[in-house]
């Protein structure tokens, strides 16, 4: 029902000082509510290629979890006007220009049959 | 006929705006108490990000801004998520457990009802029935579509609410059980998504004439070579529902509140699809005493399109109501 807003327009950037160690962007919930990080799952692509789950850090309210292991927490909730970061281990970062970022995002939401999902698809610039 | 019915809002109605921070909480509440949307319903787990965990501070904050505008907490909207784990469902004792914080919450925030969502276990709802008496707070099981009184699903609370008899347990009748006519920014949105126009047309006919066999349409639209969007449009059709407001007259007795829910408001007097000129008279006849409270949901249908206000719709409705309630008179 949010799809169109779940990437943060203009987030991506290249994260580290001086030389990057990655890339981060900002994404939203696509729920009218926030929800427990065990029910939260998601992928992400970018300039067509996915991403893995292993290099990237699902960050909210300064909490920081392996997007890999986000299924076993069961004690931290993703709020509904909370942006969650997604940072990606990737030394040297993206190069300067537009990228192209393919997001989506499965919520298992108890009282539909099927986990609903969320789509979007952003072209952002990265600065040089 | 003199009536008791009050008028409020859900915050549900503003998920748009206060998604994109055009609205906090104060100024959605300034706005409803604009328009004489006194009650507030709030779904907690959307307005607070440290859900469950509120602090004191937030709490006085919330009964301040009741009362320098001039409304009243009226219902919390839980939810039960049963499949928190990916390897089983709450147990019975962890689904009582959830509904036991959702009732302290409650108490906490002064809304006397409990939204119980309709997948709620129906042992789960029992066996909470009596810390929810002792607390002051009501159940309400929200009776949502496609759900209708005469299904197996309602039947098993209807049994409990009534073999039980505790004033702690009752009903929450969600308005999107009355679907008369189909919402057409439901239907131009699947338009602009890529459906069929010929297979749309036939969607809305079909729903429109009420059949039995609703559940039958999905399978017609793909052997009439229906796409994905159409497919999808067929489902949402049958998860619509229509009954005559009739059928709550059994239940008057155990009506705790009510959701307004609404897709289109026309104008100031007019809902595009939900009949409340049919509703509200079977309401006041049979002595609702309640709240109608508004519930807004046309958002994610237009938003593609055009910029989305809500508190725009949530005053038509309340317009609306004031003129269906006689409160202009």
């Amino acid at each position: 029902m949010f799809d169109r807003y779940i990437i943060v327009d203009g987030s991506l950037r290249n994260v580290g000082d001086g030389n990057p160690t990655g890339y981060a962007i900002d994404t939203r919930i696509g729920y009218y509510r926030g929800l427990g990080l065990s029910m939260v799952d998601f992928d992400l692509e970018v300039d067509g290629e996915a991403v893995p789950k292993e290099s990237i850090t699902f960050q909210v309210h300064g909490h920081d979890y392996p997007a890999d292991s986000l299924g076993d927490v069961l004690d931290d909730r993703w709020g509904f006007n909370e942006a969650a970061t997604l940072i990606v281990d990737h030394p040297g970062g993206l190069p300067a220009g537009e990228h192209e970022v393919h997001y989506r995002q499965w919520l298992r939401i108890s009282y539909l049959p099927t986990p609903s999902q969320n789509d979007d698809r952003k072209v952002m610039s990265v600065a040089g | 006929m003199s009536h008791n019915i009050k008028r409020g809002v859900s915050l549900y109605s503003y998920q748009e705006e206060v998604f994109l921070g055009k609205l906090d909480l104060e100024s959605a509440i300034a706005a409803s108490a604009s328009f004489g949307a006194n009650g507030i319903e709030i779904i907690p787990e959307q307005t607070f990000d440290n859900f469950p965990n509120l602090t004191d501070e937030q709490v006085e904050q919330w009964f301040a801004l009741h009362a320098k505008y001039g409304t009243v907490p009226t219902a919390y909207d839980m939810f039960i998520d049963l499949k928190r784990r990916a390897d089983r469902l709450m147990t019975l004792e962890e689904g009582v457990e959830s509904v036991h914080r959702d009732i302290d919450l409650a108490a906490r925030l002064g809304t006397k009802v409990i939204r119980v969502i309709i997948n709620t276990p129906p042992e789960v709802y029992e066996h909470a029935a009596p810390y929810a008496e002792e607390k002051g707070i009501k159940l309400a099981l929200e009776i949502h579509a496609p759900m209708r009184y005469d299904h197996r699903w309602v039947q098993q609370f209807l049994e409990i609410i009534h073999r039980v008899n505790s004033p702690a347990l009752g009903l929450l009748p969600d308005m999107g059980t009355f679907v008369k006519i189909f919402p057409r920014v439901v239907s131009d949105r699947a338009l602009r998504d890529g459906a069929t126009p010929k297979l749309v047309d036939h969607i809305i006919k079909v729903y429109n004439d009420h059949p039995t066999d609703m559940h039958t349409l999905t399978r017609e639209i793909a052997w009439r070579g229906g796409n994905p969007v159409d497919m999808a449009l067929a489902t949402t059709a049958a998860g619509y529902n229509w009954v005559e407001p009739s059928t709550l007259i059994p239940h008057m007795p155990y009506l705790f509140h009510i959701q307004a829910k609404f897709y289109e408001m026309v104008d100031d007097t007019h809902e595009y699809s939900i009949p409340y000129d049919e509703i509200i008279p079977v309401l006041i006849d049979n002595g609702y005493d309640g709240y109608l409270s508004s519930e807004y949901e046309g958002n994610r249908h237009i938003q593609d399109v055009e910029p989305v206000d809500s508190v725009e719709q949530v005053r038509r409705q309340h317009a609306m109501f004031v003129t269906l309630l006689g409160e202009a008179d």
